[in-house]
């Protein structure tokens, strides 16, 4: 393989005073290649040499034009201003950002390849008028304009109103349209006024600058005495750029080197060859490349069902370093340089790393929110709970804390305490927590310069201050090179005190940042290349793998957002579609064309948008060039190994058994899935404390419950301020009601508002929050509405049984005991007694309870048994065992000696239709079930017994485990 | 020309399709007439295949002609040799192969989107939006959203919201606000509710104002208690009859009387109404029957007293009846629809805010344009104008996009050109995603009365019992629904399928073999082992795993049956059915990811702990980066054989990373947190040697060797279902809320509500969707197929009763045999035999199958053990500029270097003094000088150039800025700055650092290149620029 920058470089060190030239190239990669080459002549002729000039063709541009391009936001900034004064529906900068780049990519296009901005902007309103002026159109112009103007007009009159208040289709992009030219015009003015310029407007002038000024002339003063200019390795070109090489050919100061080898690549039916035969027509090739023609390489094809499965096939291609890696779709990137193996010793990235795939970007994102959700109470600034702990988990923070023993202490305690939101002071006394969580945005609605200022300040202090922390670690250089291209864009976008809302601001920022990639600058010539389709312009490999070859991906679909119609653009000789296609086939035929190996991978997923075809180019290869491709695929085995296995109980486990405080519903977990109980009670999982926004059912039911114990306390324990966390407390509240009477209850119904209150204080306490908002306003509606009917309904018992008062025996007690040796542990959310000689065990239940749960009798009880310990998940009774348990623990308490004990479930949902019943408790009902008590005891003792796991699946669909149990 | 093409399954419809469309090209003068030529098919896979049908075909046609089927169809018709073919085929297929973008064979949406696309700024969107699929995410988060922002400033929302929950609570519902808000705001975005808001012309504004929907439940709630009185007071005038005669109601016979009084007399608004029973009723009109025999003629003259009464209970309780049960229903959702003004707001903002666009909104936003314009101008904006339209699976269609293709196609007609829709009613079953089958039984060709209606006769794909089983048996099935619906359908199930006796399709494969159909019943437990049984009976008849495909109605059951069959050691792919989360490899590295985010979080660090992994010191490039990194520590610690066998689930696992960090970037947190709620599956390769399990919907179109279709009964023939509805309110007491579409379930029960016509219509449209399945399942196979039910099946709810009716009644007749197993409760019919695989003809192309595994490897594996300093180690260089730029010393030394390298690269680009001044406007521009410092930096290098005029004269000399020398070991050098004059060079290099006696060797050797390039007098200078020393 001869690679065409050796055959140029050997070329000219031939034809000799090699120094004297001035060699333009597609991009800077191939200048590398190039020396590279240039390097090895020089080795061979023995004598050293000065480089020639060597330059990109748009340095070269803007070499001459001595100007540089304006940076991409700084135009938007000034188009906007100039749309705004031509437009009143102008939108807001920050919806006008999108609209702007199509825009500015239209003018662009529009000067590069010299079209008549006033032609191709028709207005169509005053079409009539101007048309006889037309008369130099082309024949292609005109047909275009009129077939254009032809939907906006009938003969003499315009069919649409451009003035419509409520536009249709056709009349909303007239609209945009008719200002298009005014704002051109206006748009270049302001910005030559300015000495800024977008590329087409440089290339536009230079072109009609030569127009005026001999070429000749205009070189010399940029470059110096130049002997000749070689353009190397050139192919789509605009008409700026003709413009100016043809000057150069003509005066005498031009040579080309075109790389046109392959039959391929010649076959003027191959879309690859669009641009050939004009170049060669034209420019000529300087000498003759490949005279012996270029072989065929070896293709083979691969389908994978996946897109990083691709890259993960690499090791099986890869046999040595020899290799070029093509990345159509950058994200696969990462994948790629996870998957190399690790015969291969040197790598070369050329492609950049994109930021928008970095855990720094993501950071900044981050705390740029952060900032936009700020509160302020009381003269201290919060910070929103989310932004905070997604902070604390980011890769960034976590990598400048790493082994900082003081900032995990104060990550732990915040994350403990879960507040909504975290005042400031917590956050604050450590560098690294004083750099990021400062109040800065105060007032996200407000525009001021001063806030904007501050927003970018505090930007770049956090730049700062974490690089300066990283550049300790040497594997941190990537992250490095992305702060230093963030600090540049942020310096850039404070260079321009906005004075815009922070949320402008940042997405200014996103719309600059997102974008950028950044170089590894290795050493290039060495190792395995990895690049993009863009990067191989110009160079030759000898084998190429190309990953995401699929139609959409590699070519890319160019949906090229442009306002002009394509009709228009094709009229005008602007590009379109077929023009992207041709360039993208270029390049695909251009790389193959020498190497000898080919393999070309896609991703066949047909999910969703992904359409999982081939590219084109397999299709071409196959159908048009008859080439045998060598197609493969993988294999489908999906096997998994399940380590589903029950678990094996341990002398260890059995030992924590006797640490267990075992409860109604850890029994009843155990008969749901011995895992389960493992789980939670053996190995003591929990999951994170996460902060609540909302009141979930636990919340709910400890609020009504909470609020029903402080009403039956007393008033003090109603004060809003009372804090009923504190059990030792209440069990010992001074002034705790013994009685409550008919009119106790009476006079609380009629206090909505302090019901209510005292409601409000539980839910803030219950989420660690400063006020109650959402959807928990409704739901706190909820809990006072079942107080007040739980009042109502026990003033009906009361009532009901012709008696005037109840009398309070426990409120919220705890119960213990041991059987078997097993500790348990019960609540009884109140025992009370409204007749003498009954006691009642008051449970309330705000979850779900089936009918059949409640009612248990000495008729149904053997069956109850029997289902609470069968093997049906599905019909095991959800309270059974909590009320044999709290039976059995009151049956051994002294207050119900000698007293009928009654159940009485309080479901507050059921009170609204129906009222309160007692259950007697059933002596054969908690028989049965201690004695079956005993055999589940004793089975969770046997060490013979493994944690078996449930076969009910809908069990697991609700566990907390299911992520780590082998179920699914 | 419009042209409607009926095709059976597996009579050759894409076959069909193909040929027009080669047809088309062909019978063009113009080469490129492909551009002009619409292809819409259903599925991306549809996509793909046909359009490597067409090159296949004209590739086969430009070569050998004579292998291609389609050559007779075009020599002589087209053209007067196979040479002229050949070549015109050449031509347009190199033509279409590289104009590959014009080729336009596309999915429904894939079109319309780029329609859309073409005109996003006239519909307000950003060029950039994106199409975002998963619409109930979006509904969800509407919700969410409404909830999250109440105030208790937003009264009207709040207290609407606090009053139907008291509603559902003192009705006894249950109270859950996200779950019946979400419900029904799902329901009110869904492509059913707009379509039934369009066609009945509802104003959704008002009709779902909070005020209107007050003022309907006032009514509703009017009703239901007028209903209530009037029906009490009759039931008062018929107890007071008894007690005015000395009768009381519990001396009927059993006290049945009174039993019904007693219930009326307990009714209120809110209690269900009592029942008036079939018996009560016959008993009411039997006066003989009300009292004991031997009380009878005591209370015999009572009979023209008691019967008036009870004859008006029940005329006054049937009267009402339909309208109070309306009122019923309808009062208990216009809470829940208080929602949908706030919903339609919300969900505008986030589409907005998120900058997409839902896929079903897209079709009405595209109507929108498509109405208020006319095709050429639509196509002007598009840059393509379609003449020719082809529409494959027409009867799949939707409504909305059906409106949306149908003025394009007009303008096409229009023009004269060519048009085909092509499907098969027989094959709808996509009512449940919109499809409407109506247009293409019956609207399309009202439409276009010109249109041209064809059928395909024969059936090229399955054997000749598969297709006279299927004959026969959906004639018969068909006629028995038909029985079933009883009179008054709008359309016969007998009229899509042909009835009994119809011909039905005619056998085309030409193969001697007959192939084999069988049924088996069975219990429900057994099925999975005939399932097992069937693949041991094929893979003995020399079938390939990949022969044979598993139809299931679900992915659940997918799942199941997969995981069944895995675990019985046969090889499975299945679309939709394998879950990620059933990785173990899988779960265990989101298990480190979860002690990542926080080591807190025991469940979530468990298995890492289990394995003892720890997960603590990563580093954290990306999240793709990081997951790379544990797989590798679950690879050390488990060993690779573990993790290549679960290959195909991890890769699918970083892909769904891939896609997640595309669109919400990298934060570990965000990732977790989607990852709760999210089952994605494993995608299936292309593999061909393993079973496959999937879906009928998925099925659709395709065609399989081998099928076998378990758990066949859940094809049931009706199952209640909800409806946007419209109920007929003229002419009752609901008159007055007018037009109003409710979401309401329609089932039996609906006959006695005034949705009673809704749900005889749903009726039959289920009938027809059920009955389609069925067709689509059983119609896959071409050389055999295995049914397995459940054995205790009825006719009456299921098309596995139909079919064993069907066996019983009519099997021997058709040529089945009958095996019955009393003991084990097993019955099979068979007919024809089973298929000897051995001679399929298996196409090898020499496709070779790479093994999967799992590979990864870290890119710099060791740190600093080559030898290598400073950044420069491992296998991948990366530059340490910016390192120097955020030194560690901090910020002040950073902001120094910085200077340095700043300040170095302003005079890199001064070749003469004049090109300071723009050379550090330009650093300024970068943005890696701060405006503030652009005097200073000038000034103080000016003053630096100027002191300097022998390196910076005004012109005179060469000047090489930057200019590499090659030395002639091949090694690049680059001077900073060479200033040439006759013989005489001087080579300066610019430093802002400290002072390093490295430098010297460093222009030494610059100097020694000069030398040897022949200057005599060569000399250097080491400028260090900000003190201005000079060494």
């Amino acid at each position: 393989m001869n690679p065409f920058l050796k055959q140029v470089a050997d070329h000219y060190m031939k034809t000799g005073d090699i120094s004297g030239r001035c060699f333009i190239f597609p991009n800077r990669r191939s200048q590398v290649f190039f020396k590279k080459y240039l390097g090895e002549a020089v080795k061979a002729s023995g004598v050293p040499v000065v480089a020639p000039q060597m330059m990109t063709i748009n340095d070269f541009f803007y070499g001459i034009a001595g100007t540089r391009p304006t940076d991409r936001v700084s135009l938007l900034l000034e188009l906007h201003e100039c749309y705004k004064s031509l437009y009143p529906k102008a939108e807001s900068l920050d919806e006008f950002i999108f609209w702007g780049d199509v825009i500015l990519g239209d003018f662009d296009d529009v000067d590069k390849y010299l079209a008549d901005p006033g032609q191709l902007y028709t207005n169509v309103r005053e079409f009539k008028e101007i048309q006889d002026t037309y008369s130099y159109l082309t024949d292609n112009q005109r047909r275009a304009i009129d077939s254009f103007v032809r939907h906006f007009r009938d003969s003499d009159r315009l069919t649409v109103n451009l003035d419509s208040e409520n536009p249709n289709v056709k009349e909303r992009f007239l609209q945009v349209w008719n200002i298009l030219f005014p704002l051109y015009k206006d748009f270049r003015e302001v910005l030559s006024r300015k000495g800024m310029s977008y590329e087409g407007m440089t290339y536009r002038s230079l072109a009609e600058r030569l127009k005026e000024e001999p070429v000749a002339d205009v070189l010399p003063a940029v470059f110096g005495d130049v002997k000749e200019y070689v353009f190397t390795g050139l192919n789509a070109l605009n008409e700026c750029e003709r413009t100016v090489m043809r000057k150069m050919k003509d005066a005498g100061l031009a040579s080309f080197c075109w790389d046109y080898s392959s039959k391929m690549i010649r076959d003027r039916r191959n879309n690859a060859s669009l641009f050939m035969s004009r170049n060669l027509d034209e420019f000529g090739q300087a000498f003759p490349i490949d005279p012996d023609g270029t072989g065929t390489p070896e293709i083979s094809v691969v389908s994978v069902p996946s897109s990083v499965g691709q890259a993960k096939l690499l090791p099986s291609i890869l046999k040595d370093e020899d290799y070029a890696v093509v990345l159509p779709d950058e994200s696969l990137l990462v994948p790629v340089l996870n998957s190399i193996p690790p015969g291969i010793k040197d790598i070369n990235v050329t492609m950049g790393y994109p930021m928008r795939n970095s855990s720094f970007f993501d950071f900044m994102t981050l705390a740029s929110a952060m900032q936009m959700h700020l509160r302020q109470k009381d003269g201290t600034w919060y910070f929103y709970h989310t932004q905070v702990w997604a902070i604390f988990s980011s890769g960034l923070f976590r990598k400048v804390t790493e082994g900082d023993e003081a900032a995990a202490g104060k990550v732990d305690a915040i994350k403990k305490d879960a507040k909504y939101y975290i005042p400031q002071d917590e956050l604050s006394g450590h560098p690294v927590f004083d750099l990021i969580f400062r109040p800065v945005v105060k007032d996200p609605k407000s525009a001021s310069k001063e806030q904007t200022k501050a927003f970018g300040d505090y930007h770049k202090d956090l730049v700062l201050g974490l690089s300066s922390i990283l550049a300790k670690d040497p594997g941190m250089a990537i992250e490095l090179e992305f702060a230093r291209k963030a600090f540049s864009a942020i310096t850039l976008l404070g260079s321009k005190e906005l004075e815009i809302l922070p949320l402008t601001f940042a997405r200014l920022l996103d719309q600059l940042l997102g974008p950028v990639s950044v170089p590894f600058n290795g050493e290039p010539l060495k190792g395995l290349q990895i690049m993009g389709p863009l990067e191989t312009r110009a160079l030759d490999f000898r084998n190429l793998v190309i990953l995401s070859c699929n139609e959409g991906i590699f070519p890319r679909r160019s949906v090229s957002s442009s306002f002009i119609p394509p009709e228009l653009r094709k009229g005008f000789g602007l590009p379109t579609y077929e023009f992207q296609d041709a360039i993208w086939a270029y390049y695909f035929y251009r790389m193959i064309q020498r190497a000898e190996t080919v393999t070309l991978v896609y991703d066949s997923r047909t999910e969703g948008l992904k359409n999982g075809e081939e590219s084109r180019f397999i299709k071409q290869l196959e159908y048009h060039y008859d080439l045998n491709l060598k197609r493969s695929f993988v294999k489908a085995e999906a096997r998994i190994k399940d380590d589903g296995t029950d678990i094996p109980k341990t002398d260890g486990d059995i030992e924590k058994l006797e640490e267990v405080i075992l409860s109604a519903s850890s029994l009843k977990s155990y008969l749901d899935c011995p895992a389960k109980f493992y789980f939670s009670k053996i190995a003591c999982l929990k999951e994170e404390s996460e902060v609540a926004e909302d009141l979930d059912s636990g919340m709910l039911g400890d609020v009504y419950h909470s609020t029903m114990q402080a009403l039956y306390m007393g008033e003090a324990a109603m004060d809003p301020s009372y804090d009923m966390g504190d059990r030792k407390r209440n069990a010992s509240f001074p002034g705790a009601l013994k009685e409550i009477t008919g009119e106790y209850i009476l006079s609380w119904m009629k206090r909505k508002e302090d019901i209510k209150k005292r409601v409000r204080s539980l839910i803030l306490s219950q989420l660690h929050t400063l006020e109650v908002s959402g959807r928990n306003l409704v739901l706190e509606n909820v809990i006072v509405q079942y107080v007040l009917k739980t009042l109502q309904r026990d003033k009906e018992l009361l009532d009901k049984l012709g008696t005037n008062s109840f009398r309070i025996i426990g409120l919220e007690n705890e119960f213990r005991m041991t059987f078997d040796g097993f500790r348990f542990i019960g609540y009884i959310d109140r025992m009370d007694s409204f007749l003498p000689g009954e006691v009642r065990i008051v449970d309330y239940k705000t979850g779900k309870v089936e009918n059949n749960d409640v009612n248990i009798t000495d008729d149904n009880a053997v069956r109850i048994a029997e289902a609470l310990f069968g093997d049906d998940n599905k019909k095991r009774p959800k309270i059974a065992f909590q009320l044999f348990l709290y039976d059995y623990l009151a049956a051994g308490s002294p207050v119900t000696e000698d007293k009928v004990v009654v159940n009485s479930i309080y479901q507050p949902a059921r009170l609204f239709t129906e009222e309160i019943r007692n259950v007697p408790m059933s002596r054969v009902f908690n028989r049965e079930v201690e004695e079956r008590l005993h055999g589940l005891l004793s089975d969770i003792k046997d060490p013979s017994r493994p944690w078996k796991r449930t076969d009910d699946k809908d069990t697991c669909s609700w566990c907390d485990f299911k992520m780590i149990c082998g179920r699914q | 020309m419009v042209k409607i093409l009926k095709a059976s399954a597996g009579s050759g419809k894409t076959f069909n399709l193909t040929e027009t469309y080669i047809r088309l090209l062909l019978g063009n003068e113009d080469p490129t007439a492909y551009r002009h030529i619409l292809a819409v098919t259903f599925t991306n896979k549809a996509t793909d295949e046909m359009k490597s049908r067409i090159l296949k075909e004209l590739y086969k046609l430009s070569k050998n002609p004579e292998e291609s089927d389609y050559t007779k169809d075009f020599v002589p018709g087209l053209f007067s040799s196979t040479e002229a073919l050949k070549s015109k085929a050449e031509t347009i297929l190199v033509n279409i192969l590289h104009d590959y973008g014009a080729f336009a064979v596309s999915t429904i949406d894939r079109f319309f989107q780029q329609t859309l696309k073409a005109f996003s700024k006239e519909i307000g969107q950003f060029a950039s939006y994106q199409v975002e699929l998963d619409k109930e995410s979006l509904v969800n988060e509407s919700v969410d959203r409404i909830l999250d922002s109440l105030t208790e400033d937003n009264k009207a929302l709040l207290g609407w919201l606090s009053d139907s929950m008291m509603e559902q609570l003192e009705q006894g519902h249950r109270f859950n606000l996200d779950g019946s808000l979400s419900d029904m705001a799902k329901r009110l975005k869904s492509d059913e509710h707009r379509s039934v808001v369009e066609e009945n012309g509802i104003d959704e504004e008002a009709v779902y104002s909070k005020k209107n929907l007050t003022r309907m439940k006032a009514r509703f709630r009017e009703v239901i208690a007028a209903y209530v009185t009037e029906v009490k007071a009759a039931a008062k005038a018929l107890e007071d009859a008894f007690l005015q005669n000395g009768v009381s109601p519990s001396d009927t016979s059993r006290g049945f009387m009174a039993g019904v009084l007693g219930k009326f007399e307990a009714l209120d608004a809110r209690s269900p109404l009592p029942e008036l029973t079939e018996s009560f009723r016959n008993k009411a009109e039997d006066f003989g029957s009300w009292f004991r025999k031997a009380d009878q003629p005591r209370y015999s003259p009572l009979e023209n007293l008691l019967l008036p009464p009870i004859a008006r209970l029940v005329t006054v309780y049937d009267r009402g009846l339909k309208t109070y049960n309306t009122a019923k229903i309808l009062l208990k959702q216009t809470s829940d629809l208080g929602i949908a003004s706030d919903l339609s707001k919300e969900f505008r903002n986030l589409l907005k805010e998120k900058n997409v666009l839902s896929l079903d909104d897209s079709n009405q936003i595209l109507k929108g344009i498509i109405d208020g314009s006319d095709a050429p101008f639509i196509y002007e904006k598009l840059g393509v104008r379609f003449e020719h339209f082809l529409l494959d699976e027409f009867q799949d269609t939707s409504r909305v996009q059906w409106d949306n293709f149908k003025p394009l196609i007009a303008n096409s007609d229009a023009g004269n050109f060519e048009n085909l829709l092509v499907g098969d009613v027989k094959q709808s079953i996509y009512r449940w995603r919109g499809s409407d089958w109506k247009l293409m039984a019956k609207e399309v060709g009202e439409q276009f009365p010109d249109a041209v209606h064809d059928s395909l006769k024969g059936n090229w794909r399955s054997l000749g019992n598969i297709v006279r089983f299927n004959n026969s048996f959906f004639g018969y099935a068909a006629s028995e629904l038909d029985r079933l619906y009883g009179p008054g359908a709008e359309i016969t199930v007998a009229s899509i399928y042909g009835g009994k006796d119809s011909e039905g399709q005619e056998v085309m494969t030409g193969d001697s073999e007959e192939g084999l159909v069988e049924a088996v019943f069975c219990d429900q437990d057994k099925q999975a082992g005939h399932i097992l049984e069937t693949i041991n009976k094929l893979t003995a008849a020399d079938a390939k795993p990949g022969d044979i495909t598993v139809l299931v109605r679900n992915n659940q059951e997918g799942s199941e049956i997969a995981r069944f069959l895995m675990d019985n050691g046969i090889d499975v792919i299945s679309d939709d059915s394998l879950h990620l989360k059933s990785s173990y490899v899988v779960r265990k590295l989101v298990s480190l990811l979860t002690s990542v985010k926080n080591p807190g979080d025991t469940i979530g660090s468990y298995l890492a702990d289990q394995a003892g992994l720890e997960a603590g010191k990563v580093t954290c490039h990306s999240l793709l980066d990081l997951c790379e990194q544990l797989l590798r520590l679950l690879q050390h610690k488990d060993g690779k054989e573990r993790l290549d066998d679960e290959s195909l689930y991890i890769h699918s696992f970083l892909d769904y990373v891939q896609d997640h960090v595309a669109v919400n970037g990298n934060s570990l947190d965000s990732f977790l947190k989607a990852w709760k709620e999210a089952d994605p599956k494993v995608s299936s390769p292309s593999d061909v040697n393993a079973v496959r399990v999937m879906t009928i919907h998925k099925a659709k179109g395709l065609e399989f060797p081998y099928v076998i279709f378990p758990y066949s009964e859940k094809v049931t023939l009706f199952r209640a279902h909800n409806s946007w509805t419209v109920p007929k309110v003229e002419g009752t007491p609901l008159e007055d809320i007018g037009k109003a579409a409710f979401d309401v379930q329609l089932s039996s029960g609906s006959t006695r509500t005034l949705f009673e016509e809704d749900y005889r219509q749903e009726l039959l449209l289920q009938y027809i969707d059920n009955i389609n399945t069925y067709y689509v399942a059983l119609t896959r196979a071409s050389k055999g197929m295995t049914i397995i039910s459940d054995i205790s099946v009825d006719s009456g709810s299921c098309f596995a009763g139909i079919l064993l009716q069907y066996l019983v009644q009519e099997g021997a007749g058709a040529g089945f045999s009958e095996e019955r197993d009393d003991e084990e409760r097993v019955v099979v019919f068979r007919k024809g035999e089973m298929y000897p695989f051995g001679k399929l003809e298996r196409k090898g192309n020499g496709i070779c199958r790479l093994e999967p595994g799992f590979n990864s490897f870290p890119l710099n594996p060791e740190s600093g053990d080559d030898g290598s300093e400073g950044q420069e180690r491992g296998r991948l260089r990366v530059s340490a500029d910016s390192v120097d730029f955020f030194t560690e010393e901090g910020r002040a030394k950073a902001e120094a270097r910085n200077n340095g390298t700043v300040l170095h690269d302003i005079l890199s680009r001064v070749r003469v003094p004049s090109d300071l001044g723009p050379s550090v406007l330009q650093a300024v521009r970068d943005g890696d000088l701060e405006p503030g410092r652009r005097e200073e930096v000038l000034d103080m290098l000016s003053r630096r150039i100027a002191s300097k005029p022998e390196w910076f004269p005004a012109g005179g000399v060469r000047i090489l800025n930057e200019t590499s020398l090659f030395d002639t070991d091949g090694r690049e050098w680059r001077p900073d700055r060479v200033i040439i004059k006759g013989d005489s060079v001087t080579v300066v290099d610019y430093k802002f650092g400290e002072h390093n006696p490295r430098y010297r060797a460093q222009v030494a050797r610059y100097a020694a290149i000069y030398r040897r390039l022949g200057y005599r007098d060569v000399s250097t200078a080491i400028w260090y620029v900000p003190s201005d020393e000079v060494e």
